[in-house]
């Protein structure tokens, strides 16, 4: 309330709560089908390769990992909500940290849903349809040699890492390492390990089930924090240092971050003010919401510990800033 | 199987059949997105009918579904 007070505002009356609730409301049932095609995508790819064979097999390069995961989001479309779950698995099964990480960064952006609406909002800016996904696979490079620099185990969710190491051979996790039970360690997962054979449809929609709530609950938490916040801060105040090159950048990545509008739209919302800012701010608004936003934030505590979405929050506020910066200095 | 999560995903599945058949997201939602939310809500409900035909006896885990049980509500309410 404090710093309602400080920013000029006063605590929400009756009808600002209304707002909250309507914005709540949109934000939800815009996210939920998005995370319903998440789980499925993630249920699915349990189905069809339960011990992760295939998936082991994508480049542990640590270029070629990024994007072969990157280029995976154009097979798996979706918006960051969705891919999540999504990441989630592909790091459950053993996949390469890279290539997961590289799906979980980029696939926002890369996926033909989001380029075809981008290119739909703004038809007049060819460089803007260029850098969006090329800005995308920069950054997910950027974040993962940065998140790579921390230890699995320092990385991951405690019940990420134990399904992860499940599924690795013994040569690259040990007995103790994957905290099976079998040598005094409680399992830390809720969720049934790994089957060596494929699991039938009980187990299958058990797991999607308890994912799709265990995240739903999340996203509560997520879009009612977002509601709140965009209700008390009118939306003009990101937008009235227009032209400032670094603040207009600054100003319109702390918009993405609280708007949490999902990334096959933002370009629509973007184009609403898209002629009162700097083109990097622009820009800055369109890589930065598909990476992290106050609605999605809640669910990274299901994929990484507090230090890694720090280190993540660190990593993607520089790039996108320098990236932002870098565009102003081009074209201004 | 515990009866409260398929129950949960199937009131969440109606929560979204009642906002598409109310005519509720035309105020909350751009309209390219409203048959995601009908698509959705079928298939919400068609999981839960499912899960409670199929899925394993198992009592864990039930935080989220009393999460999402007490929020349906909210949301189905307007």
């Amino acid at each position: 309330m404090g710093i309602v007070l400080k920013l000029g505002m006063n605590w929400p009356d009756g009808s600002q709560w209304q707002t909250v609730w309507a914005v709540f409301q949109g934000l939800l049932l815009e996210a939920i089908p998005f995370l319903l095609i998440g789980v499925a995508i993630a249920t699915a790819a349990r189905a069809w390769d339960p011990r992760g064979r295939w998936l082991q097999r994508l480049p542990r390069h640590p270029l070629l990992g990024p994007l072969s995961g990157a280029a995976l989001g154009f097979a798996l479309p979706a918006c960051e909500c969705g891919n999540v779950p999504v990441a989630r698995r592909l790091l459950a099964q053993g996949a390469p940290m890279g290539a997961s990480l590289g799906f979980l960064f980029a696939a926002p952006v890369l996926n033909p849903i989001v380029l075809l609406s981008t290119w739909a909002a703004f038809p007049d800016r060819p460089w803007l349809l260029l850098l969006r996904p090329l800005g995308s696979v920069v950054i997910a490079l950027v974040l993962t040699t940065l998140l790579q620099q921390l230890s699995e185990a320092a990385l991951l969710a405690p019940d990420l890492l134990e399904e992860r190491r499940m599924g690795q051979p013994l040569a690259t996790a040990s007995l103790l390492d994957r905290r099976s039970g079998l040598i005094g360690n409680q399992p830390l997962s809720t969720t049934p390990a790994i089957a060596a054979e494929r699991p039938s449809m009980g187990v299958l929609l058990d797991h999607g089930l308890r994912e799709f709530l265990e995240l739903g609950s999340l996203l509560l938490l997520g879009c009612g924090i977002a509601a709140t916040i965009q209700t008390l801060i009118p939306r003009d105040l990101f937008l009235a240092v227009g032209q400032a090159p670094t603040l207009s950048v600054l100003s319109l990545m702390l918009l993405a971050v609280v708007v949490s509008v999902c990334s096959s739209v933002d370009a629509f919302l973007a184009l609403g003010f898209a002629a009162m800012v700097t083109p990097g701010a622009l820009l800055a608004f369109l890589l930065l919401g598909p990476v992290i936003d106050l609605k999605s934030i809640s669910l990274f505590s299901r994929i990484f510990r507090r230090r890694g979405i720090l280190l993540m929050l660190a990593g993607v506020v520089v790039a996108v800033l320098l990236i932002g910066q870098w565009l102003n200095l081009v074209l201004l | 199987m515990n009866w409260l999560p398929p129950f949960v995903l199937g009131l969440w599945g109606a929560v979204l059949l009642q906002a598409w058949g109310s005519g509720r997201l035309n105020l909350l939602l751009q309209a390219d997105f409203h048959w995601l939310v009908l698509v959705s809500g079928l298939l919400l409900l068609a999981l839960a009918g499912l899960a409670a035909r199929f899925a394993p006896k198992r009592r864990s885990g039930r935080t989220p579904a009393l999460v999402m049980l007490l929020a349906a509500p909210l949301v189905l309410s307007g």
